[in-house]
């Protein structure tokens, strides 16, 4: 901190405060420092305190799709609040200001085309609230390929490819001059391709929980943009689908074939997270359930001794009662009763009182009964004793009886889900077939009635029944025993059954595996198939033809791609293969020298080298308090300005 | 909080210029609105890419591969009978969020 404060004190208040707003990091610094001195994202969250509600900016891992709030709706500053935090935080880290303001001219970026009301919050703020001296305003893509000599700049002739996070600009410049009626605007970005790349995930794993890091990490590290989106998902889908395909389109071009390297599948691994207790933990529970015993059994006791006492008040007045009116059988009944409540007589003595007559006949059944429920067990005992035989010496023919049990429980149980839908749905055939029983067994127009005569008749009520038997559940516990018994005997019982054909896919397995095969192409397929996420707009390589058409051929050769997006792989390879079939020029794409950091350079040369011009292109707050920002006038035209007369 | 480079009048300036900025015009309320004030050819608009003439090709919902079907329950296109089994037992929100990422805002009726 100390050696931040010595850096800055140098700065002298003539220096100009370069700040990129770009949609996903700000960026920002003086002119006189190497790189830019903040970093931030440009996300707020509000943070709940027990106490204070205040705002926190965003770190790098958090999740940006939940709760949080960002100046920027498509790359268009909205909301001053938060844009006022984001400054807030930036000129105290810089320590920019003092005496309530901040005393550099400062250098700005917008996007191409920005609404009026963007430009006049971002002003509004800058020359009321922090009464800059002075503020430049220019557009991020431009300044992105100036590189030292704004003469040379002026000269050239380029297409700029800007990728943003949320949307995608084409750019087309001849001899120094933007055709402003040539550019072209994607409402897509990186933050698209994240959030299709987590939710498709997400999606398939529903059992898993991931975190925004993780996703950003896979996103950046394996994904890449397919150099033959069509091969590649037919390399994806397997060896039949690819080589089938290949035989009949071009078999021929087989150079073609060596310039193609194909993406393979990942498996990545997600390790179960377990609880890990320490031993101190354990003893304290284990006391704790002690405890709760020890009462328990005080209280069950003193419950008991309550009841015990209460018997035998009641005993004392029966028994008074008895001594007055010696020949009431009930009262007797109910005395012995209690006595062996209070296990003062045998538990015979009730018996006694039940079956008077009937005792004999009743031993006699009862003990039949004993001997047949001795000779199923001994049955079903004999019948264990076989099947274990049966495992033990013909092992393999017991497994395949298994798995053959095994389907016939999956296929009923499929049929059975079948029933169901049909049952739901109101034109299908069961439910058809089931009024129109109903109406002929309603039609009054019989002549003679003869229905119930035979006992077959009624078992029509069955076929209309909505109620399926509750067997479900039981045949559910019936396949899980199957299948564990599968799994401790077989080994690969599941490369069996859930890597067999009927699972390609991995789909509804809750494996704690994740498969990327298709989604390290998909998500980056976006900026080259928009409707992919629902955008109508054109892909990319029809708004370069768009934007470079009825001009120079020479902008195909300087095709510069800037911007975080830039970085994907591949995307030169792609961009260079569709853009040779459609043209017969040749076609050079190149990627800038730093496509994340370069607006920021670019502004830093620009303010080290052309001190002098500063001044003519920018709006002084005198300007401001005369014209206000209702009038054009106000805003200068300079070579990296949004203005066109 | 108060920070040292701030204007002190700021606070009591902010609320002036909003209620200002409010009373002016509400067509500030949308993008489109903005642009109409501005009123030039260049504009946020006009800048943006027309949809595309090319007929747009189908993928599985739930794969990624090509589709060449079509549920006319879910309204999802899949890839082949086992991805039609997986779309017809899954959860119906499920199947309304694989339609929202593919920018379809319906609503299934059961």
């Amino acid at each position: 901190m100390n050696y931040m404060r010595d850096n800055y004190a140098n700065a002298k208040n003539d220096v100009p405060l370069l700040i990129d707003y770009g949609s996903s990091t700000i960026k920002a610094g003086y002119a006189t420092s190497q790189a830019p001195d903040v970093v931030i994202r440009s996300y707020i969250n509000k943070f709940k305190d027990s106490n204070t509600q205040s705002n926190q900016i965003a770190q790098w891992d958090t999740d940006v799709f939940k709760n949080y709030r960002s100046p920027f709706e498509k790359n268009l500053i909205q909301h001053s609040g938060a844009l006022e935090q984001l400054n807030d935080f930036v000129f105290e880290r810089l320590q920019a200001g003092r005496h309530g303001r901040v005393n550099h001219p400062m250098i700005l970026t917008e996007c191409f085309a920005t609404t009026d009301l963007a430009r006049m919050i971002v002003l509004e703020q800058m020359f009321e609230c922090y009464q800059v001296p002075s503020v430049m305003l220019g557009v991020d893509a431009l300044f992105s390929v100036f590189q030292d000599d704004l003469e040379a700049f002026l000269k050239q002739t380029q297409l700029i490819v800007h990728f943003g996070d949320q949307t995608v600009h084409v750019v087309p410049i001849v001899n120094g001059q933007v055709i402003y009626s040539n550019i072209k605007r994607l409402n897509l970005g990186g933050l698209n391709s994240l959030k299709y790349f987590y939710q498709t995930i997400q999606l398939r794993h529903p059992h898993l929980k991931f975190t925004y890091a993780q996703m950003d990490y896979w996103h950046k590290q394996y994904t890449s943009v397919a150099i033959d989106y069509q091969l590649q998902l037919r390399y994806f889908q397997g060896p039949q689908q690819y080589y089938g395909y290949r035989d009949k389109i071009s078999e021929q071009n087989r150079f073609y074939d060596d310039q193609l390297q194909f993406l393979d599948s990942i498996y990545i691994d997600i390790p179960i997270v377990q609880k890990i207790v320490s031993a101190e933990d354990l003893k304290r529970k284990d006391e704790n359930r002690q405890r709760m015993r020890v009462r328990l059994q005080e209280s069950i006791q003193q419950s008991r001794q309550n009841r015990k006492s209460q018997l035998e008040q009641q005993l004392l007045a029966l028994q008074q009662e008895l001594e007055t009116d010696q020949n009431n059988d009930e009262l007797k009944k109910k005395i012995t009763t209690l006595q062996v409540k209070l296990g003062l007589a045998p538990k015979e003595a009730l018996d006694e009182l039940k079956y008077n007559l009937l005792n004999k006949r009743y031993q006699k059944v009862m003990h039949e009964q004993a001997l047949l429920k001795k000779q199923k067990n001994q049955e079903f005992k004999q019948l264990q004793k076989d099947a274990n035989k049966f495992k033990l010496e013909e092992p393999e023919k017991y497994l395949q009886m298994l798995y053959e049990k095994r389907d016939r429980i999956v296929l009923q149980r499929q049929e059975r889900k079948k029933l169901e839908q049909e049952m739901n749905s109101r034109n299908s055939r069961f439910n058809q077939k089931r009024i129109q029983t109903l109406a002929f067994l309603g039609a009054d127009d019989k002549v003679e009635d003869d229905f119930g005569k035979d006992d077959k008749d009624w078992e029509i009520y069955r076929s209309v029944t909505k109620e399926i038997d509750s067997a479900d559940e039981k045949s559910k516990y019936k396949l899980q025993e199957i299948e564990q018994e599968l799994k401790d005997l077989d080994p690969d019982f599941e490369i069996k059954i859930l890597k067999s054909i009927a699972n390609v896919h991995q789909l509804g397995m809750n494996l704690s595996q994740v498969q990327l095969s298709v989604d390290r192409v998909r998500c980056q397929e976006i900026y080259f198939q928009p409707n992919l996420i629902g955008v109508e707009q054109q892909g990319l390589v029809d708004m370069i033809k768009l934007s470079s058409k009825g001009l120079d051929k020479l902008l195909l050769e300087n095709i510069i791609l800037t911007g975080g997006g830039a970085k994907t792989q591949g995307i030169i390879q792609r961009l260079q293969k569709d853009l040779i079939s459609e043209y017969d020029c040749p076609i050079a794409i190149k990627i800038a020298s730093d496509p994340v950091f370069g607006t920021w350079f670019g502004m830093k040369n620009f303010a080290n080298k052309y001190q002098g011009m500063l001044s003519q292109f920018s709006i002084s707050i005198d300007d401001y308090n005369e014209i206000g920002t209702q009038k054009w006038e106000i805003f200068k035209q300079h070579p990296f300005s949004n203005i066109v007369d | 909080m108060s920070y040292q480079f701030k204007n002190s009048q700021w606070q009591a300036r902010k609320k002036e210029l909003k209620s200002r900025r409010q009373s002016q015009s509400r067509k500030f309320n949308n993008i489109k609105a903005q642009v109409q004030i501005n009123n030039s050819a260049f504009n946020y608009l006009s800048i943006e890419a027309p949809p595309s003439l090319k007929p747009a090709k189908r993928y599985c919902d739930v794969t990624g591969f090509e589709a060449k079907y079509k549920d006319p329950v879910t309204q999802l296109y899949y890839c082949d009978s086992i991805v039609f089994n997986y779309i017809r037992n899954c959860p119906k929100a499920s199947a309304e969020t694989y339609l929202n990422i593919r920018g379809c805002t319906q609503k299934l009726i059961s």
